[in-house]
């Protein structure tokens, strides 16, 4: 049977972009394959944290209205987001970012409805008492940003996609996109051909690798991140907390509701991205720089750590859509560089409306695949972790 | 033999007894207490046997396993969390208990049918005000400590040890006893971890079994160890072999928590077996135990788990320790689901020795207020009887313990006939690993003997591997164990081959006989846990399977929590894949389970800020 559009990945991403499909037209054939379960890659390894400040305009507003999405899932999907609203805290040690902060929230944040607000150390070490900051300018919260259930996120357009006559395939890979007189045919799975009229490609970190099986090739990099949780204590620290010394190595720490602190630091790219596995590296990295900012995580435990890719492109920001040399009837949505989770949802609306009406709607246009070449960047430097 | 700072070297089969008296304080009250005892065991001494409250329901929980990886959690003075188990009696020790059951706690047990898995996605929790009453419910309620948060100076943490070795070996049992003798013998330099203070396994509680051509058990053990001792091998006592990394080989003591990066040529993974619960209405109650746990309460620590027991579970083992405790004046029964036919030699066996067996016993459930005071039951759909107990010790069935080989990319299979889920292996213990092998019940559960032959032809391999020749005890080895099961164990012998087979083919496999899982009894599931640490019961797993058509593994951990508290899924993944399979008509294999995450017990941060790499 022929299907109106074919999702290769069954992720945060693939799963809402089906839904949004199957939500505005409903009776579409829509087909999400997934090689493994669903949320097999990023989507159930990553911090599960949404924010709204970025350093790009685009970016700031496609998060903006991400975010309007994220809150109210609970109504949309029936699945509560466990939303937790702790807010972002950049601990900021020198003049210069400072004033990049100060400049970014006079332009861009505010501008939107979205400020941050600056504390001095006495706030700071007043609200966060556990924070060891001596050298501190300025503490930036962002009170707007917080945590969501990334598994119940993607449980919830798991269970949406299905109840709205979907259908999701696990433990189906695809192996190719077959494409003929330059137009797209179907997809090649282990387990047979599926035509399509459309495929979209959201596989996360292998998207470069099935892209490459159409000819397409895209600047994508995976970068695999690692991250842990420890044994669980009552929750204290409320917000993402964010070090930004260089000599912390990108470190950022939370607590979930349920009391378990997580969190990662930057250490050397590893060559092996598609086995997730951990490093002693990361382990003692980070038990260094959290203990040193948080000296009562001295007696906690790792209980548990795993990893997963952050896929990176060129400008750290996404890529939606389709290059007109393309084979006809291939779309992308991947290269999330780290912040996909927060973004799926008004990625699947905007996706949605573009495969149906054939438009590309306003804040989907920056993040076209051809920006690349024509040499329209996004200024995108608010990477975590 | 070299010294090494920090983890301790352990020789002794046996614990000695220290017979002088300190005084703890247990929520600001002083106990006179043996000095050097587990707190866990000096509180049931005390007569405190339930010391915590469970995640969800708040039910005052007491310990299950006495075991190093054990998921239970007291407070100690700065505020931290401790294993009852591992932290031992010292005079001033001051620790917190949770022991208050409160009013919602109580409540929310009455209308616990409102708050199963998922509970929270209910339009009223599901809206603005719900949830905030909802979240800071959880946030004050939750059973854990706060640590300390004053901003203090830390001194720099202990640095790493770093062990170089040919073979390693993890786990000091039968297996990995025998598998280091071996390798040390064939000329391999041989580090052995074991995560206890002593050696010896399970065969330290069950030591006057006879094993067929080797003797008694204990003898085999005292003999291995001198063995050991004499060739070399270094005995890490009381250090737990987390896993492999990308970059490293990590032990961790437990005695002072430092933490030692090995650099083996070879891992020989005999982590053993392991007991998991029954699954029967109320079995989170105080003083409903793992077999293995009451039978430490006596053996090591001359404590009387109870006059009067329940042992759930006819086996070899129960068969072994109900007469110890009857010797030792206390009443047992030992109850099984299975029916007479089914059990016939050990039902004549427990006859001869005059234990008392009821089986075919389809239904249990435990009351009590704050422990188990009865069990009631129905055999064969029967009316209910009442059998007063003070204690139960459940040993319904065995696993191999995964711990270790589930961190590796190494495929597993379900056999129901040793053990369940185990690690895709041949039967010289070799994995698709190059240097890593398995040895013993780590693989999939096997008869002592057999346990004996084969592991030593396992630590053989290892010295070689490493670089030495292959002795020819080897091939003698493997025919040993062979041989043995060929003329006493037909079942394990088919079981081995067809995962020999699977192996070299390349393919997980299944073998799965049960109708309805034999560890899982009759009664109301919303009162049967599957998880303690995270509360899951058996009534969610129904709602997932029937009402969310979820079944597997990895997404019923993510959505119910299994698995994600302190033990980390040792004591329920079989469990919950056996019912969800009975529910849900997918074999074991199809529920799967979900990856075992580094580490094997939690690694504490200060030690790891000390580690050079
Ligand atoms: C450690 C870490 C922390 C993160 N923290 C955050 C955060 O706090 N906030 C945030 O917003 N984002 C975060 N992210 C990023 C976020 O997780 C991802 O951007 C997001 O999950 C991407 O979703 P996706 O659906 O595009 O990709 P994925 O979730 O990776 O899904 C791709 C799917 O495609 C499947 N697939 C691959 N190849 C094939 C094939 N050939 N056939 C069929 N299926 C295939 C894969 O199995 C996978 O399930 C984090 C990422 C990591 C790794």
């Amino acid at each position: 049977m022929k299907r109106d559009y074919v999702i290769v990945g069954g992720g945060v991403v693939g799963l809402s972009i089906a839904y949004y499909l199957l939500k505005k037209k409903p009776g579409l054939k829509v087909s999400v394959l997934e090689k493994n379960y669903i949320g097999y890659g990023a989507s159930t390894r990553n911090g599960s944290h949404i924010r709204v400040h970025f350093w790009s305009e685009e970016n700031v507003r496609f998060a903006i209205e991400s975010r309007k999405l994220m809150i109210n899932l609970g109504k949309e999907l029936g699945w509560n987001p466990i939303l937790y609203l702790g807010g972002y805290l950049w601990l900021i040690f020198d003049e210069h970012t400072l004033k990049a902060y100060e400049e970014m929230n006079r332009r861009v944040w505010s501008k939107y409805g979205y400020p941050v607000i600056f504390l001095d150390e006495k706030e700071v070490k007043q609200r966060y008492p556990y924070l060891n900051i001596s050298g501190l300018v300025k503490g930036v919260l962002g009170p707007q940003n917080g945590k969501i259930h990334h598994d119940f996120v993607t449980f919830g357009y798991y269970y949406g996609v299905k109840k709205r006559g979907g259908k999701v395939f696990e433990y189906n890979p695809v192996e190719e996109l077959v494409v003929d007189d330059n137009k797209i045919k179907g997809v090649q799975t282990k387990n047979g051909f599926i035509e399509a009229d459309n495929v979209i490609v959201a596989a996360g970190a292998w998207s470069k690798l099935i892209l490459k099986t159409a000819g397409v090739d895209i600047p994508l990099t995976p970068v695999r991140k690692e991250l842990g949780v420890m044994e669980p204590t009552k929750p204290f620290i409320e917000p993402l907390i964010i070090d930004m010394r260089p000599e912390s190595q990108g470190l950022y720490i939370c607590q979930t509701p349920r009391g378990e602190v997580m969190g990662s630091v930057d250490y050397p790219h590893v060559k092996n991205e598609y086995e997730f596995t951990n490093t002693m590296k990361y382990l003692s990295t980070f038990a260094r720089h959290a203990i040193n900012l948080i000296p009562a995580l001295k007696y906690l435990s790792f209980l548990r750590i795993w990893s997963g890719d952050y896929n990176m492109s060129p400008d750290h920001s996404h890529i939606l859509g389709r290059d007109d040399k393309w084979p006809e009837g291939l779309y992308v949505a991947t290269g999330f560089s780290g912040h996909g989770f927060m973004m799926a949802p008004y990625v699947g609306v905007v996706m949605a409306d573009h495969l149906i009406d054939g438009v590309i709607p306003e804040l989907m246009k920056p993040f076209l695949p051809t920006r690349f070449e024509e040499g329209r960047l996004i200024k995108e430097m608010m990477v975590i972790g | 033999m070299a010294c090494f700072y920090g983890p301790r070297l352990v020789s002794n089969v046996h614990r000695k007894e220290s017979y002088n008296l300190v005084t703890i304080y247990v929520n600001g009250v002083p106990l006179s207490v043996y000095k050097g005892l587990p707190l866990a065991v000096a509180l049931y001494r005390n007569g405190i046997y339930g010391f915590s409250r469970s995640y969800k329901y708040g039910r005052l929980r007491g310990f299950y396993s006495l075991d190093w990886w054990g998921a239970e959690r007291v407070g100690i003075e700065d505020g931290f969390e401790e294993n009852p188990y591992v932290l031992q009696t010292r005079e001033g020790l001051k620790v917190s208990c949770e022991m208050n059951v409160t009013m919602l706690n109580k409540l929310i047990w009455v209308f616990r049918n409102l708050f199963k898995v998922g509970f929270y996605n209910n339009w009223f929790f599901r809206s603005r005000f719900g949830w905030n009453l909802l979240l800071n419910t959880i946030k004050k309620t939750l059973p854990y400590n706060t640590p300390p948060l004053k901003v203090v100076d830390i001194p720099p943490p202990p640095k790493n040890i770093s062990i170089e070795t040919d073979v390693l070996v993890v786990g000091g049992g039968l297996a990995g006893l025998s598998a280091a003798v071996a390798a040390s013998k064939s000329g391999a330099k041989t580090v052995l971890v074991e995560a206890t203070y002593s050696v010896g396994g399970r065969l330290r509680y069950i030591d006057e079994l006879n094993l067929e051509g080797l003797g008694s058990s204990g003898e085999l053990i005292k003999n291995l160890v001198n063995e050991a001792v004499n060739n070399g091998v270094k005995i890490l006592g009381e250090t737990v072999f987390q896993g492999i990394l990308d970059d490293a080989y990590v032990g961790y003591s437990l005695t002072n928590n430092t933490t030692i990066l090995f650099k083996p040529k070879v891992v020989v993974v005999a982590t053993g077996s392991r007991e998991i619960p029954a699954i029967f209405e109320e079995n989170d109650l105080p003083r409903i135990m793992y077999l293995s746990a009451a039978t430490r309460l006596l053996k090591i620590y001359n404590t009387l788990p109870g006059r009067k027991g329940v042992i759930i579970g006819l086996n070899n083992d129960s068969i072994h320790i109900a007469e110890e405790f009857m010797r030792r004046g206390i009443k047992v029964t030992i109850v099984d689901k299975r029916r007479d036919g089914e059990l016939r030699d050990l039902v004549e066996e427990a006859a001869e020795k005059n234990i008392e067996v009821i089986t075919g016993v389809t239904r249990i459930a435990a009351k009590g207020a704050n422990g188990v005071s009865s069990l009631e039951i129905s055999v064969d759909g029967g009316a209910r009887r009442r059998l007063n107990t003070f204690f139960v010790a459940m040993s319904p069935y065995r696993v191999p313990d995964m711990e270790v080989s589930g961190q590796f990319k190494i495929a597993s299979a379900f056999d129901v006939r040793i053990g369940g889920f185990v690690p895709l292996h041949a039967w010289n213990g070799e994995t698709n690993m190059d240097n890593i092998l398995i040895a013993g019940s780590a693989g999939g559960i096997l008869p002592m003997e057999v346990e004996y032959h084969l592991s030593r032809a396992v630590g053989y391999l290892a010295a070689h591997k490493a670089g030495g020749k292959l002795d020819d005890e080897y091939d003698n080895a493997l025919n040993m164990g062979r041989k043995t099961l060929e003329s006493n164990y037909p079942e394990t012998l088919s079981a081995l081959e067809d995962m020999d087979k699977a192996f070299k083919e390349g393919n997980a496999y299944s073998y799965y006989s049960w109708r309805k899982p034999i560890t899982w009894y009759e009664g109301d599931p919303s009162k049967q846990f599957v998880c303690y640490s995270m509360d899951v019961t058996v009534a969610d797993l129904i709602h997932m399977v029937e009402d969310m058509d979820m079944y597997r593994m990895e997404l019923v951990k993510r959505f119910s929590g299994l698995g994600t508290g302190s033990c980390q899924g040792r004591d329920c993944i079989f469990n919950a894949a056996v019912i969800i399979s009975s529910l849900s008509g997918k074999t074991p294999l199809e529920v799967g389970r979900f990856r075992t995450r580094y580490p094997v017990i939690p690694h504490k941060l200060y030690s790891l800020a000390g580690v050079e790499i």
